[in-house]
């Protein structure tokens, strides 16, 4: 499917993310430029005591630091999920360039216009809306338009707390491996920042004529949006919600199969989360089920049950190194080394080292060597310098442990100095890497594999899917094919998805299996 | 009228102005002059109360400006400072009418007092619809004092007026300025540090110091009666084209020789007796004649008195010797 059709088969969609999209950075942004021409004005009425303005700039510029994810983990036990938080979070990341270009732009006017101004008689408001606001403008509407265009961006990853928009189509697609849909979503967001920016110049050109219709017209505007927002569920009962990351919600194997395979014909409302966040989300009510990872430190943390998956639906996800197969040639003795560890990890113990980095906070290195230590593996040499091996690892905490543990055997049973890229943002980017020779190995899922790697289609992996050897067979077998890429031997533990509920929901609901969830589904909704 | 009286401004530790005491007649100008950082911008900033005194008072027509709002003495001062401070976003017209629109005037008066202000300031009257901007500096500065005199109010303060413009315009529009026939009954304060202008512009003079007032008086009595030693070394530099320029034909005539031959073929330039010295030998230079003639014109008396050029500075030597004899006596 070229990219045209498929833009054009997902218009609606398109258009309806589109708009939720502009909601979200509209909102924020009103917000934002009445805040922050009123901070800054205020600022500039205090420009004497330099550490009035300084200081409040600083909090602001800490505040545009922060990484935009962060930001929303902090507030969601706050705030919960939804476009509430993203609008706040926008709001703050716009604040800083509105405030400071008021602020500049006022502080700026020339030093003698405004003592004439004062020495004429203009009473310092007048000196403020004649001279200095009129003089600031083109400074404050270059923050203005800055604003637009961080918020357009950033509005992107609100899609990872179901505030919904352009973000949506990127995350699955990255997820999913398909370019396609990550510029169904990156193009109109690119458009909308644009098109937004070009508004705002022609409003800046003319705005000593238009400006009180244009805030009158905007503010009626801006007040019906965020009221939408405020009070969305106004008239509605509250009902049952699920989240689900990115992946789950896009791929064949998670929740549109899921629903078919147990018969779900309710239509609940599904939001979309970073996988990261989506435990928090379950844990303070702001859905009443995820759709998590069985190796998940925090489903004992929080207090999580899984629903048992009775009929069988969730394909097997056996965690496995991948290795370029030029690397195994060049360092042959890495086969066995790594080999070492399969089987070793259970599902529990896998469980228990997540949960030693998400609830106790230690970090994945100590986590690794204690485990290693355990299992009675020297943990003595440390290597650093030019790597030899490059280990990639995608970002969440299992991948974080597992590389550590990789290095940690590597470098004391061999002589290769290994360097970790952890963090990489899930499966197209970790697999291009390897593809392109910027890792060594990774690990990788059989699952994940099966569909978003290979893209294999129903009538070959139907009669594979439930047998875990036989997929892994399978994976094996055309990875090597295909892209030069070894599998290695399992590490033991399966990480597939599982259904989580809050402990209490699931006792009060008496809802223990998946099919007693589809059942209570269906008669509920 | 302008009365000060012990005004002080202390800013922190350090004190700008300390008891300063003068006054200012109706239609009199004031020079306030001095070094940088000696206190005159400061005393005029408190003038208009865009600085507030620590101590001290400030009467304008009897009525103590601290009385009253800041934003509403200032409205009925006019203020020109050197870089003009027009809006650059208001055309010239605008910004003329910038206090007259605060008054609340109709739209008519407005366009009329515009026109009329342009035509005084020998503005071309389609600089109206342009920007500052384009204006050349001379203009800008014509345009600010426009704006000053837009309500006709009868007291004025000047920060340096002409103190940004090239030596040529700065002349001609001191010349011009001082020649605006709405211009000479205001009761004015400038501040300048150019000891010509505060000599040609000023009815008397306060040479600033240290925030204190060294000496007030006529121009005449700060260059020839000087007080302390620090007013006398203050116009040392040029204080020979200071004295021409303070001493008029009528202050020499005493001190001409009372016969003189008269020349048949001589050239003759005739100058009133106000005229000052330094403007007579320039406006003279020209001429190379040694016979030429000047003729003295009594506008009281409506007389001629006629002498040769070169009897000017022998009197003039013969009245500084008189004052300096004068100023011992004073001594001793």
């Amino acid at each position: 499917m070229t990219l045209f059709e498929f833009l054009y088969s997902r218009r609606f969609e398109i258009l309806s993310q589109t708009i939720e999209h502009l909601n979200i950075t509209l909102v924020s942004l009103f917000f934002a430029i009445i805040l922050g021409v009123a901070l800054g004005i205020l600022l500039s009425r205090v420009s004497h005591i330099n550490a009035i303005p300084n200081g409040t700039l600083g909090v602001l510029g800490v505040i545009q630091t922060i990484p935009s994810l962060a930001l929303l983990g902090f507030m969601l036990p706050v705030l919960g999920i939804g476009a509430i938080p993203a609008i706040v979070a926008l709001f703050l990341y716009a604040l800083l360039p509105i405030v400071r270009n008021t602020y500049t732009g006022i502080d700026e006017v020339d030093a003698s216009v405004k003592e004439a101004a004062k020495g004429i008689g203009l009473s310092n408001l007048q000196v403020l809306v004649k001279v200095e606001l009129p003089l600031a403008i083109p400074i404050i509407f270059a923050g203005i338009r800055t604003a637009v265009v961080i918020n357009v961006g950033v509005a992107t990853l609100c899609a990872l707390i179901a505030a919904g928009g352009l973000g949506e189509f990127i995350f699955r697609g990255i997820s999913l491996n398909n370019a396609n849909m990550i510029l169904a979503g990156a193009i109109p967001a690119a458009l909308l920042a644009l098109i937004l920016d070009s508004i705002l110049a022609l409003i800046q050109k003319y705005i000593q004529k238009i400006i009180r219709p244009v805030l009158i017209v905007l503010s009626i505007l801006m007040l019906g949006i965020s009221f939408n927002f405020a009070f969305p569920n106004l008239f509605q009962e509250p009902a049952f919600k699920m989240g689900f990351d990115a992946e789950f919600i896009a791929r064949p194997d998670g929740y549109p199969g899921l629903k078919s395979h147990y018969n779900i014909q309710a239509n609940i409302e599904t939001l979309e989360f970073d996988s990261g966040l989506m435990y928090r989300a379950v844990k303070e009510g702001n859905v009443d089920l995820i759709g998590g990872y069985q190796t998940d430190g925090r489903i004992e943390a929080y207090n999580l049950k899984e629903l048992e998956d009775d009929k069988n639906y969730f394909p097997p996800y056996y965690v496995t190194p991948l290795v370029k197969a030029e690397t195994l040639k060049k360092y042959p003795e890495l086969e066995k080394v790594l080999n070492q560890l399969a089987g070793k990890i259970s599902v529990e113990k896998m469980r228990a080292l997540n949960y030693a980095v998400d609830g106790e906070k230690k970090s994945p290195k100590e986590v690794a060597q204690n485990f290693l230590k355990e299992e009675g593996f020297s943990t003595k040499i440390i290597r650093s310098g030019t790597p030899d091996i490059i280990i990639g690892g995608k970002k969440f905490s299992e991948q974080y442990i597992l590389i550590e543990i990789f290095k940690i055997l590597i470098e004391n049973e061999t002589n290769l100095t290994v360097e970790l890229k952890g963090g990489l943002g899930g499966t197209q980017i970790a697999f291009e890497a390897i593809k392109k020779g910027e890792i060594d190995l990774y690990l990788e899922y059989t699952g994940t594999g099966l569909f978003a790697i290979l893209k294999t289609k129903p009538e070959i992996y139907e009669p594979i899917l439930r047998d875990k050897e036989k997929v892994y067979q399978y994976v094996k077998s055309e990875m090597e094919k295909k892209y030069n890429l070894i599998w290695l031997k399992p590490l033991g533990f399966n990480n597939t998805y599982t259904l989580l509920m809050r402990e209490k929901d699931s006792k009060a609901l008496n809802l223990h299996t998946v099919s007693e969830l589809a059942n209570y589904l269906n008669e509920s909704y | 009228m302008i009365e000060v009286q012990g005004l002080s401004k202390r800013f922190q530790n350090f004190e700008a102005v300390q008891n300063v005491d003068f006054q200012v007649e109706a239609g009199e100008t004031l020079m306030l002059i001095g070094t940088s950082g000696s206190g005159k911008t400061t005393t005029l900033k408190m003038i208009n109360r865009l600085i507030e005194p620590s101590s001290g008072k400030i009467l304008i027509h009897g009525e103590n400006i601290m009385n009253q709002k800041p934003v509403e003495v200032r409205r009925k001062i006019g203020y020109v400072i050197q870089n003009v401070g027009l809006f650059p976003h208001y055309t010239i017209a605008q910004n003329i009418a910038v206090i007259p629109k605060l008054f609340g005037w109709k739209k008519n008066k407005i366009d009329d007092r515009i026109t009329e202000l342009m035509k005084m300031l020998d503005l071309p009257d389609d600089l109206q619809k342009r920007l500052p901007h384009e204006l050349s500096g001379g203009q800008r500065q014509r345009v600010g004092v426009a704006r000053a005199l837009a309500v006709n109010p009868d007291v004025m303060l000047l920060d340096e007026p002409f103190g940004a413009l090239d030596p040529i315009t700065r002349h001609q529009i001191q010349y011009e300025f001082k020649n605006i026939e709405s211009l000479k009954n205001k009761t004015m304060v400038m501040v300048t540090h150019d000891v010509f202008e505060a000599v040609e512009m000023g009815n008397k003079i306060a040479l600033m110091d240290k925030g204190q007032v060294q000496q007030l008086g006529t121009p005449k009595e700060l260059i020839f009666q000087p007080k302390n030693s620090f007013i006398k070394s203050f116009f040392d530099s040029q204080r020979f084209e200071l004295e021409l320029k303070v001493t008029t034909l009528k202050d020499i005539i005493p001190f001409l020789k009372t016969e003189y031959e008269e020349a048949q073929t001589a050239k003759t330039i005739q100058f009133t007796e106000k005229e000052n010295l330094l403007t007579i030998l320039e406006q003279s230079a020209h001429i190379f004649s040694e016979k030429l003639q000047i003729e003295v014109l009594d506008t009281a008396k409506n007389t001629i008195q006629t002498m040769p050029r070169t009897a000017l500075l022998p009197a003039f030597y013969k009245m500084k010797e008189q004052y300096e004899e004068d100023l011992e006596k004073l001594n001793s």
